[in-house]
């Protein structure tokens, strides 16, 4: 009994002791510490949300495989006139668009092949950099 | 009353208020701080490991269930910090194991202790008790844990929390009487 009364007594005199204090300037360091911390995590979110390939890339993509496929379809049928596609478009050929069409196709068709292989490497280098720099730059978020 | 305050706060800065971990800051630093000065004895250390408490806390909120008070959760930390801290340093955590117990008796009279001097005399008595003892009484008297609070905390046992208890305060009385006796001396 007596040392429950003790005990409430201890308590209300360890009440009285101040505990140790932090400087004044206590809050303020830990609040820019977490401010520093909230901004590399919202960093760490946008990088993570951001997709790789954006929405340029597939256009670009695209267009360069349907180039591609233009110029291996009417190189390799070079010794017909005008080619494959030239012949879908023979349904058109009052037409001007279609002309147009066909002599674009027919001077594509004249391109050497390097030209098409070229635009295929740097669409790779491209695409390898922004990984890289994806990669390299989350690297950096996580390090710091 | 702790609860639904330190909660809400607690949702608020889950809820993209960073500010008000401030309030959170504000009413834990001093018994978060306390108890690594404790551990590290210098200001400055103590300090750096306070502060690292709370970081670890705030990039870990999101883990808090409210399951437990916030400041159990929060002590949690910082006491993990201090065990960390202390294997890193390689320094030796001064535990009531290794601390002989006076032959004192288990009670105390406080009324025998100047009241203008009560203050001074039970804190220069905290001091003196090892780190684990010295955390133990700050959460058990001064944030009124619970033995179970304290077990989560510490992850000692039940037991163990319980006996340490009981040294701590056996310890503290012993100090107390010995600087009573010596005050007494003086006066003669």
């Amino acid at each position: 009994m007596k040392t429950v009364e003790n005990d409430k007594k201890l308590k209300e005199l360890l009440r009285e002791v101040k505990l140790e204090s932090p400087g004044n300037d206590f809050t303020m360091k830990v609040m820019n510490r977490v401010w520093e911390e909230k901004s590399i995590q919202s960093r760490v979110e946008v990088i993570k949300n951001e997709r790789i390939l954006g929405k340029g890339f597939w256009i670009i993509l695209v267009l360069f495989i349907a180039l591609f496929a233009a110029v291996v379809f009417t190189s390799g049928n070079s010794g017909e006139e005008a080619g494959q596609l030239s012949k879908l478009m023979q349904g058109l050929q009052n037409d001007q668009i279609s002309d147009g069409y066909k002599s674009f196709f027919s001077n594509l068709g004249s391109l050497p092949l390097s030209i098409g292989g070229i635009l295929l490497a740097s669409t790779l280098l491209v695409f390898i950099e922004r990984i890289l720099s994806q990669f390299g730059h989350g690297l950096i978020v996580h390090k710091s | 009353m702790e609860v639904k305050d330190d909660i809400w706060y607690v949702n608020k800065v889950l809820n993209g208020d960073t500010h008000s971990f401030s309030y959170l800051v504000d009413k834990y630093k001093d018994v978060v701080f306390s108890i690594a000065m404790k551990v590290l004895r210098n200001r400055e250390d103590a300090e750096e490991l306070a502060q690292e408490s709370f970081i670890k806390a705030f990039k870990s909120l999101h883990t808090f269930k409210g399951n437990a008070r916030f400041s159990t959760w929060l002590y949690r930390i910082t006491y993990n910090n201090c065990i960390s801290e202390i294997r890193k340093r390689k320094m030796k955590f001064v535990s009531a194991d290794d601390v002989q117990l006076p032959d004192e008796p288990d009670e105390m009279n406080f009324d025998g202790i100047p009241a203008e001097n009560r203050a001074k005399y039970v804190k220069a008595a905290l001091e003196k008790l090892p780190q684990d003892e010295y955390t133990l009484i700050l959460l058990y008297y001064f944030e009124d844990k619970s033995v179970e609070e304290i077990v989560v905390i510490t992850r000692m046992t039940e037991s163990n929390v319980k006996v340490k208890l009981f040294r701590a305060r056996k310890k503290l009385y012993a100090f107390l009487n010995e600087m009573l006796k010596e005050e007494l001396y003086t006066i003669l």
